[in-house]
């Protein structure tokens, strides 16, 4: 009799096969659009200047790698709830903040807090959605209700689904909401929708579950892709922040990210803090020092600051040069069927193209491009070198494939 | 997370409901031991005060040491990385491959542990340090071990209980420690294993017992290992201090040899090992451990791997990349991976002397000290009551946790004199 009598192989996992093919493709001009992370020009992982310059400065300055507090290093802390709350907020402390294994350790706590601490259950999530929520809201003692997030016909927000799975959907109930930089769709609910919506979610005594994975990437400016925070603040609401580092900074390996709990008031905030604190202890003791440390150097640092706002502007104009030049291919020189303007008006890294599956299992079999069969594509991996090839195997396989 | 909703739940969590401002009707959590002193610590403004607290290392001025080794794989770091990307889910495979060999082939001693190796049948993943560690086995085991029950040394680590039940599991204790006797209760022990339920789950302190210091002889370890065989118990052992007991990881890891050669020898079917290198390479924040799973057979392995895989992407995606960096750069370079080891050797004889200064200068006509001096690593197991514990910190401004743990680095040359004399003057009351 063993131990894992009850084990079982687990579904292969899509992504994985796609990266394997990938590595395994020795064609030099393939093309790789799958991934969830930024390339630079030339097509390689990028370090930001403000990180290599917190980097030196970090170098230089005397630190050892003590133990931290449960809670995460102080000063990080505090940067990353000012970046993503802004300094009103977390001068009244009405916000308790825990430092994470970089986002998805965020929605782990936070889910992790609503479900097994506060006992609420019903997490709502709008599809397609990141695929990861759903085992991640599963393993955290929640309940994933599904609704219709994207209207595919019309290339946007479904936002009569939205509103009518909050109508629907009993008080204390969850629902996680993307800030920006959809993923995988790219397509973001506007101001005024957020507006209504949070509204709503008010009214029906309903909790924000917000993921800022990309806070940044939509418009090059943190503090605008952060307007919805700011509007559900205005409207004193409690809600939670799932903050991460890893786009915004690339700091991706290094694990940088943050739960942030707002509340009522800072009474409350104290014993959510405290609450964090207990769960984290028997899950990871602390979070990994390094990239909190070269985050909040960067933070308190004006130059670096300075510094990071024209990386992230740097970045933020090549994604929306890069989707100009994909819909100027598309439509004015290879005149591809269809409407291809949703290209422009997405945001971020993602461009959920509308490619079938039969399309991208075309590119990835045959063409040499690599992508998820939903047909999203990261359009940072294209650049001035291969952008046209690519939108000729787009036109391609929209003329050849069904 | 299934078992943590429906035990927790009840057990825990009765008192909520479902009301607008959810978080308000949170209970507070109990404060954590350890932790909590290192705060009231930092409060202190006793010029004199020594926190005897939390089992980091720290050099005879007090402060916290990089060990140089780990400093110069950190400058090659530095110069050299150009990228921060994701790393595996479970680490990267050069990561698990050091990690493999240094634990279980020993570095090449280890005959068994290498055809283990050779054989596919260890799992190996990063983890979050020793505690995430614990977590991802904890969570594992819940899900798929038929035995939920878990058995733990008393005393043990105060974290492990938490870890253990916040998954799901069902902790209770084995006799290991007799308090009046400042020893380990041996008989007591083998009792307790042997009336425990057959194919329980059972964690095992590979070295430096945590709290008492005090570890098992490889003749009483043989004992132990045979009465896990014969109740067909799943050793999940816990290695936090390799290093620390004899100064040298080779020596620190019996245990594992020993179970190796079980398995070898279709003794012990399966094992679990977790470990950091917190202590040993003076990584504490940069939270860098790992866990091994030995597995029935490479087809376990990869069906094991698999539910790790899953199991670690839905709490926190893929480890941190700083620290397994500087682990893979020592192990990586032969010069660094010899400074490291002697670097390790003189931190833990800096910890011996300290333990003989200070039995020394203890007044030994009231009380016993003997078990100071068997006791190896981080700890001395006081056996101090809560009471003389709280007397310390009150009037001494001596900061430890009421079990009577002391953190022996804590100690130096320039606060043993008033550590010795404090303990004298509480104990001789």
């Amino acid at each position: 009799m063993s131990v894992f009598e009850g084990l079982q192989y687990q579904e292969p996992d899509e992504f994985n096969d796609i990266r394997k093919k990938l590595s395994e493709d020795s064609n030099c001009r393939k093309i790789d659009v799958s991934a969830g992370v930024y390339r630079d020009e030339n097509g390689k992982p990028y370090l930001l200047k403000a990180i290599s310059q917190a980097e030196d400065i970090l170098h230089d300055a005397k630190r050892d790698h003590d133990y931290n507090f449960c809670l995460g290093i102080p000063e990080f802390l505090n940067a990353a709830a000012t970046i993503a709350l802004g300094e009103k907020l977390v001068k009244e402390k009405k916000v308790a903040s825990c430092q994470t294994i970089g986002g998805t350790g965020a929605c782990h706590l936070g889910a992790t807090l609503l479900s097994s601490f506060c006992n609420f259950r019903k997490f709502y999530i709008g599809t397609p959605a990141w695929p990861n929520y759903f085992p991640l809201i599963k393993q955290a003692g929640g309940e994933v209700i599904k609704y219709n997030y994207y209207n595919s016909e019309k290339k946007e927000v479904d936002f009569t689904s939205i509103l009518n799975a909050l109508e629907s959907a009993p008080r204390n109930s969850i629902f996680i909401l993307q800030l920006c930089c959809h993923n995988p769709t790219g397509t973001d609910l506007s101001q005024e929708q957020w507006d209504i919506l949070t509204s709503k979610m008010k009214q029906k005594e309903i909790v924000p579950f917000v993921d800022g994975a990309y806070q940044g990437l939509a418009s090059g400016d943190l503090e605008k892709d952060a307007l919805p925070i700011q509007n559900m603040i205005s409207k004193d609401m409690e809600f939670l922040f799932c903050q991460s580092f890893s786009k915004s900074l690339g700091l991706y390996g290094e694990r940088v990210g943050c739960l942030h709990v707002v509340t009522s008031d800072a009474k409350k905030a104290e014993i959510v803090a405290d609450s964090l604190r207990f769960i984290f202890r028997s899950e990871c003791s602390s979070a990994p020092a390094f990239g909190a440390l070269l985050t909040s150097s960067i933070s308190k640092n004006p130059n670096l600051r300075a510094q990071w706002k024209e990386d992230l502007e740097g970045i933020s104009h090549r994604l929306q040069q890069v989707r100009r030049d994909v819909h100027y291919f598309l439509t004015e020189k290879y005149k591809t069927p269809g409407n291809w303007d949703h290209v422009l008006t997405q945001k971020g890294l993602f461009w959920f193209s509308g490619l079938t599956r039969e399309q991208s299992k075309t590119l990835i079999d045959n063409l040499h491009v690599y992508l998820p069969l939903n047909g999203r594509v990261n359009v940072a991996g294209l650049n001035k070198k291969n952008t046209e090839e690519f939108c000729t195997l787009i036109d391609y396989v929209v003329r050849n494939v069904n | 997370m299934l078992a943590r909703t429906s035990k927790i739940s009840v057990r825990r969590f009765s008192v909520l409901n479902g009301s607008v401002h959810g978080w308000n009707k949170i209970p507070v959590a109990p404060p954590d031991k350890i932790l909590g002193i290192s705060e009231a610590y930092t409060k202190d403004s006793n010029d004199k005060k020594i926190n005897l607290g939390v089992g980091a290392y720290r050099d005879n001025s007090g402060k916290p040491i990089i060990f140089p080794a780990v400093k110069k794989a950190e400058e090659k770091l530095f110069a050299s990385e150009t990228e921060k990307e994701y790393t595996a889910i479970v680490g990267s495979k050069k990561y698990q491959q050091y990690v493999k060999d240094f634990i279980f082939n020993n570095s090449g001693k280890d005959a068994n542990g290498a055809k283990l190796i050779a054989d596919n049948r260890i799992v190996t993943a990063q983890t979050i340090s020793g505690t995430g560690s614990l977590n991802v086995i904890a969570e594992f085991l819940a899900r798929f071990s038929a035995s939920k029950k878990l058995l733990v040394p008393q005393p043990t680590w105060a974290n492990h209980i938490s870890v253990f039940t916040a998954a799901g599991l069902e902790a209770s204790y084995y006799t290991y420690y007799d308090t009046s006797a400042n020893g380990v209760d041996f008989a007591g022990l083998k009792q307790s294993l042997e009336s425990a339920e057959d194919e329980s789950l059972v964690l095992l302190h590979a070295c430096c017992h945590n709290p008492t210091g005090m570890d098992l002889t490889p003749e009483q370890w043989d004992e132990v290992l045979e009465i896990v065989q014969r109740k067909r118990f799943f050793p999940l052992v816990d290695m936090a201090y390799q290093g620390f007991a004899s100064g040298d990881p080779y020596k620190d890891i019996g245990l594992i040899r020993n179970l190796n050669e079980r398995v070898a020898a279709n003794k012990i079917s399966s094992y679990a090992l977790c470990q950091s290198f917190a202590k040993n390479m003076g990584l504490y924040g940069e939270r860098t451990g790992s866990l091994s799973i030995v597995t029935e057979s490479a087809e376990h392995s990869v069906a094991i791997e698999s539910q790790l895989k899953k199991l670690i992407r839905s709490m926190y995606s893929s480890p941190p990349i700083h620290g397994s960096k500087i682990v893979e750069t020592i192990f990586g370079n032969p010069e660094l991976y010899k400074e490291w080891l002697s670097n390790l050797n003189s931190v833990v004889s800096r910890l011996n002397t300290v333990r003989q200064k200070l039995y020394e200068k203890l007044d030994k006509t009231n009380y016993n000290w003997d078990h100071l001096l068997s006791q190896r690593g981080m700890f001395i197991y006081t056996g101090l009551s809560a009471e003389q514990v709280i007397e310390l910190r009150e009037k001494y401004s001596i900061y430890a946790t009421e079990n009577g743990r002391f953190s022996i680095s804590g100690v130096n040359d320039n606060n043993v004199d008033y550590l010795a004399d404090a303990i004298n003057k509480v104990v001789n009351k």
